[in-house]
């Protein structure tokens, strides 16, 4: 298994920022019954597989999936698989500059092992399966026979397993992938989302068991006194 | 049950969101309400004046044709204003009043307004910005009308004199030569009781001639006489048909109405404040993105956080503003996935988890 070092642009990052962040995602963990360590020894505490999707591009699920991933891994310091399964955007490939190597399709095709396909993050818990190659048929490959075979080898080594998945508005794969996960957050993005496009998304995703919803990039234009003369809440 | 008040989460962001572009109707319009009714102080003064048309005083030759049916006043204020409406009489009042200038004509023109208050009451009123110009121009108005009155009448009359004077010397010349021409018939012929037809038609002619003469010489002596009165008298005539009663009072300020002091800056606030209200309504209305908990509400499943937008630093500065907001988003890109790639590294040496 390859190891991934961080690069200079991670190392840059301001502690606060990075506290600001692990602390939503930490309330996300809570919510979402996350929070607890898997290794403790209870039938009800499975390997949990979270298949992390929004309705449209840039809402920011892989941004959610690498740090939820990261969160876990750091808080309850359990093995956490990070997998790339936007065959379409690549975008966890991107993000650790593995566009070129094997992953998440070629282990569905059968070409490589899950060794083979699985890089650790250096100083960490967490490790990463890239989407691999570009393939013609992302759609055949997430419908592929093999995707329980893999799931289930990849969960067998780690305590979580996290899935970035497609965007539920631009791919008919992810409902395929979501049923697959033991449980699927949605990612909307705040501003930009519409409550139509979640009722459509949520709709699509019937028949997966969707814990739960957040919005990312939460901001507001409400001074702090006002919000709490008014006891207003987001 | 006690009713639980929910403030509208999505609403108070709006407000706060657009909050510049909501104060600008508000204090823009006000504003250009004060710049469209408010005015610079104006001054006025008015002068009161008796006037009448006695039927045995000759009015002067500017109200020898005035109608019958007008009254007095309406007929002397129509005179007054002929004379404003040349350009001389207007340049002599300016000059009267003191106000110099190239458009000194036209400010009279402007500022003078004469009418008729009654059937022998004529008023003349100035309003000017300045309080010496109003009365100074009603004073001058009145002053140059009476100048130009007793002067008109005068020189027509001395027009006339030399007129009559003229025929009166050509008739007299006449009158003279047929006199001699009867006198010398006279001597020629003396009046005899045999006198021969011829001779008495003859006489009869010259006779008739004479005394023809001597009408035209007195009628035109008559009318000599009546100018000559006129002109002496010119000034008594004016005096009998034209008494100020009232000179220009003092200058006094046109205020400024409560209305346009106080009501159109109100007007243009509430109607500003409608402006923002209704760009802040079709704003809140036409938002259907998610924003707030009050936007999930009734979702069949939980929500389970809000993450907060990552920013470089301490917020944008002027790449917070919308038109170089695409240079942050360009600078930030990835940068939320890096803050989040970076939590791995972060293990706290020292504590088990």
């Amino acid at each position: 298994m390859k190891v991934l070092e961080p690069d200079e642009a991670q190392q840059a990052i301001h502690e606060h920022t990075r506290a600001e962040l692990q602390e939503a995602i930490r309330e996300v963990q809570l919510l979402a019954g996350l929070d607890r360590n898997q290794e403790v020894p209870e039938p009800t505490l499975r390997p949990v597989t979270i298949g992390v999707t929004s309705p449209e591009y840039r809402d920011g699920k892989t941004t959610i999936a690498i740090a939820l991933a990261a969160s876990l891994g750091h808080d309850l310091g359990s093995e956490v698989t990070l997998v790339d399964a936007d065959l379409h955007t690549h975008s966890l490939a991107r993000q650790y500059r593995l566009n070129e190597e094997a992953g998440f399709s070629e282990l569905l095709a059968g070409s490589v092992s899950l060794d083979e396909a699985t890089y650790r993050l250096g100083g960490s818990t967490v490790r990463v399966v890239p989407a691999g190659k570009p393939t013609a048929d992302p759609g055949r490959v997430a419908r592929s026979n093999r995707l329980g075979p893999v799931l289930e080898a990849i969960r067998n080594q780690s305590a979580h397993v996290v899935l970035d998945l497609p965007s539920v508005l631009n791919s008919m794969n992810t409902p395929a992938l979501a049923t697959r996960c033991d449980g699927v957050i949605i990612v909307v993005r705040h501003g930009k989302t519409t409550r139509a496009q979640l009722d459509r998304t949520l709709h699509l995703l019937r028949d997966a068991n969707v814990i739960g919803v957040v919005v990312n990039r939460h901001r507001t234009s409400i001074p702090g006194w006002v919000q709490r003369s008014l006891g207003l809440r987001p | 049950m006690e009713a639980v008040l929910v403030i509208p989460w999505k609403l108070v962001d709006a407000v706060f969101g657009r909050l510049w572009l909501l104060a600008i109707p508000i204090l823009l319009v006000p504003i250009v309400a004060v710049s469209l009714t408010q005015s610079e102080p104006e001054y006025w003064s008015r002068a009161n004046i008796w006037v009448s048309r006695p039927d045995d005083v000759d009015t002067g030759v500017l109200l020898r044709t005035a109608s019958f049916w007008e009254t007095a006043a309406q007929a002397q204020g129509n005179v007054m204003q002929d004379l404003l409406a040349t350009e001389s009489f207007r340049s002599a009042v300016a000059e009267r009043a003191g106000i110099s200038g190239v458009n000194a004509a036209d400010i009279v023109g402007r500022a003078v307004s004469v009418h008729a208050s009654g059937n022998n009451l004529v008023t003349v009123s100035a309003q000017t910005a300045t309080p010496t110009d109003a009365p100074a121009i009603v004073s001058a108005v009145i002053a140059e009308y009476e100048v130009r009155s007793t002067e008109v009448s005068t020189r027509t009359a001395a027009l006339q004199v030399e007129y009559f004077t003229t025929q009166l010397e050509l008739a007299t010349q006449e009158y003279e030569s047929r006199r001699s021409e009867l006198i010398a018939f006279e001597t020629e012929h003396p009046l005899t009781e045999e006198e021969s037809g011829s001779l008495a038609v003859e006489r009869s002619v010259l006779t008739s001639a004479v005394e023809s003469q001597q009408l035209i010489v007195d009628n035109i002596l008559e009318a000599l006489q009546e100018a000559q009165r006129d002109a002496a008298s010119a000034p008594q005539a004016l005096a009998a048909t034209f008494n100020v009663q009232d000179t220009a009072s003092p200058p006094q300020v046109q205020g400024i109405s409560a209305t346009a002091k106080y009501g159109y800056p109100a007007a243009g606030l509430l109607f500003g404040a409608a402006i923002a209200a209704t760009y802040l309504y079709v704003a809140y209305r036409t938002d259907h993105a998610i924003r707030t908990s009050q936007d999930l509400a009734g979702l069949p499943v939980p929500q389970l956080g809000f993450v907060p937008q990552l920013q470089r630093g301490e917020g944008q500065g002027v790449l917070g503003w919308a038109p170089f907001r695409w240079v942050a988003f360009r600078k930030n890109r990835d940068f939320a996935r890096n803050v989040a790639a970076s939590i791995s590294k972060s293990r706290s040496e020292g504590i088990a988890p």
